[in-house]
């Protein structure tokens, strides 16, 4: 599942800088990584610690008052030195984002089925009734329970874990090359959260989805990561396999995350 | 954090549980009703001159009796009715669709933009519209189209204000960053994520100016600037009326009730949307 061959995004020397009110505060400092087809690379850090902002910056999606430098190298292409349309495309299309918390972060007037068929009809080139199809297959990818049916619904008659797989559903209906979830799982329920990281896994395994994973919460990244990049105060600190990275802290601040964690027998990665 | 809950049927029920709103709602279902079917309801042709039959008390043949050239005031009054809602109707449509554009773009721009169309906004309130109406009409000749684009063209203000509220909130709102994340243009931020949730207020305040509108028109139409005879609208079936005021009431009565009821309806029915709006 996991192949080492040519890195899908690469991130160089990135650093990002508020510029507003004169005065400059970094952000992100010099922090590169790379993310490998079909991999997940886990993102850590406590809050601060610049990890959205790394996200965000992938696509230029920060405020105008953010200067931004180094490169992002998406299949080979520099996304920090595209053009204004070249990176609408690639918002959504070749980078999609899963946020924290479902509950706000779909269009209230819109029913799910519009929502899914405006994502694929921007970003493939199917349309119309292909493009229904597509929506009903992608609800039944993430688990939605009569997808034919449930197409017609609001998203606030869906509960929040089935909000967050609707949004899943969304991401990757533009068939993205890599997923951005930053936090998938902050704002749901502990049992929720289960089950929408066991979506999560089963559809990376299945489709060889490569992701970033953006959390503070190491429980999540046993289960779905290969390799860890810790952040700290705006700078990479430390990064390797998970499991080495864990046996083995190096950093204080990656020994700091894993005493924060609650013991719970939830068992690796991949077991 | 706050959900948001779009429940259409909190605004019907209410419909049920207040009885003087559920009368205004019917009051406006039996109008619309009304005007589409004045031409088969009408009892007369409302443009029949029967001078042999002027200034007739209400009967039994002519319920509410004939003006002074013979004609049946109810037939008038119900075709009266089509002008009143059809002018208030577009020229709302009017009002609401710059109002929506200028408060959208206003409102997502921001900065320079927002300061100019704000200022416009501005300007055109402190307007007198009674001159500028007035003058419209005084160049181009009294007609229902007239008056129609007139009232729209001095009445979106509102609405603009309204919908740039409303997209100010809306666009820091996690489902437009969203979206935008996920790849959606400027236009389609608009035109479906930011317009289409800002349309409840917007929704309140047209139908408040509906009832403002048909006001204006009867208002206009009296003064013998608005609709011309012998077509029949409101306002100069009280114009015509008025020559008569000393010994025809049925000429004053009805016309002015009409205007009355319509205009109390659109403004209840504003208000129960609005109460629903909050509620939910």
């Amino acid at each position: 599942m996991r192949s080492d061959g040519a890195n899908l995004l690469a991130v160089d020397q990135l650093s990002v800088t508020y510029t507003g009110r004169g005065a400059r505060t970094p952000a992100v400092r010099n922090v590169s990584f790379t993310v490998g087809q079909g991999e997940v690379v886990a993102l850590v850090g406590g809050s601060g610690s610049g990890k959205s902002t790394v996200a965000l910056a992938l696509t230029r999606l920060l405020p105008p008052d953010a200067e931004v430098e180094g490169r992002v190298l998406l299949e080979g292409e520099d996304l920090l030195a595209a053009s204004e349309p070249a990176l609408r495309r690639a918002r959504g299309g070749r980078i999609a984002y899963v946020f924290q918390d479902p509950a706000t972060s779909l269009n209230p007037v819109l029913t799910v089925g519009e929502q899914l068929r405006e994502m694929i009809e921007q970003h493939t080139d199917q349309r119309g009734r292909a493009a229904r199809d597509a929506s009903v297959e992608w609800l039944g990818q993430v688990g939605i329970p009569e997808p034919e049916r449930r197409l017609g619904a609001y998203p606030h008659e869906f509960s929040g874990g089935m909000q967050q797989r609707v949004m899943i559903a969304m991401a990757l209906a533009a068939r993205p090359a890599l997923l951005v979830a930053d936090e998938p799982t902050t704002a749901l329920d502990v049992t929720v959260q289960v089950q929408v990281l066991r979506v999560l896994r089963e559809l990376q395994q299945r489709l060889g989805l490569s992701v970033l994973l953006i959390t503070h919460d190491l429980l999540i990244v046993e289960r779905l990561a290969h390799r860890v990049v810790v952040m700290d105060r705006g700078e990479a600190v430390e990064a390797g396999d998970v499991a080495t990275v864990f046996a083995q802290p190096r950093h204080p601040a990656t020994r700091l995350l894993l005493e924060s964690r609650p013991a719970l027998p939830l068992g690796g990665a991949h077991g | 954090m706050t959900k948001i809950r779009v429940r259409p049927q909190s605004g019907f029920g209410r419909l049920g549980s207040d009885p003087v709103l559920a009368a205004a709602g019917l009051v406006l279902a039996g109008l619309a009703l009304l005007a589409v079917f004045a031409p088969w309801a009408a009892p007369y042709d409302p443009l029949d001159v029967n001078l042999a039959q002027a200034l007739l008390p209400p009967s039994g043949s002519h319920w509410l009796g004939t003006d002074p050239l013979g004609r049946d005031v109810l037939s008038r009054l119900m075709f009266g009715t089509r002008i009143s809602l059809l002018v208030g109707l577009i020229a709302v449509s009017v009002a609401v669709l710059i109002g929506t554009a200028v408060g959208a773009v206003a409102g997502f721009a921001g900065g320079r933009v927002d300061t100019v169309l704000m200022r416009a906004v501005d300007v055109m309130l402190a307007f007198p519209d009674i001159f500028l109406l007035l003058t419209v009409i005084a160049m181009l000749g009294p007609s229902i189209y007239v008056i129609m684009a007139v009232i729209g063209l001095t009445g979106w203000m509102g609405v603009a204000r309204l919908v740039r509220a409303e997209v100010l909130s809306l666009k820091e709102r996690e489902f437009v960053q969203a979206s935008r994340t996920l790849g959606a243009s400027t236009w389609r931020l608009l035109t479906r994520h930011l317009i289409p949730n800002a349309m409840g207020p917007v929704l309140v305040a047209a139908t408040l100016g509906v009832g403002g509108a048909i006001l204006t028109e009867s208002a206009l139409s009296f003064l013998g600037l608005g609709v011309q005879p012998p077509e029949p609208s409101w306002g100069n079936i009280l114009n015509e009326g008025r020559v008569a005021l000393g010994v025809a009431w049925w000429l004053i009565v009805p016309p002015g009730l009409a205007i009355l009821i319509t205009v109390l309806a659109f403004y209840i029915v504003g208000e129960g949307l609005r109460d629903a709006l909050r509620r939910r």
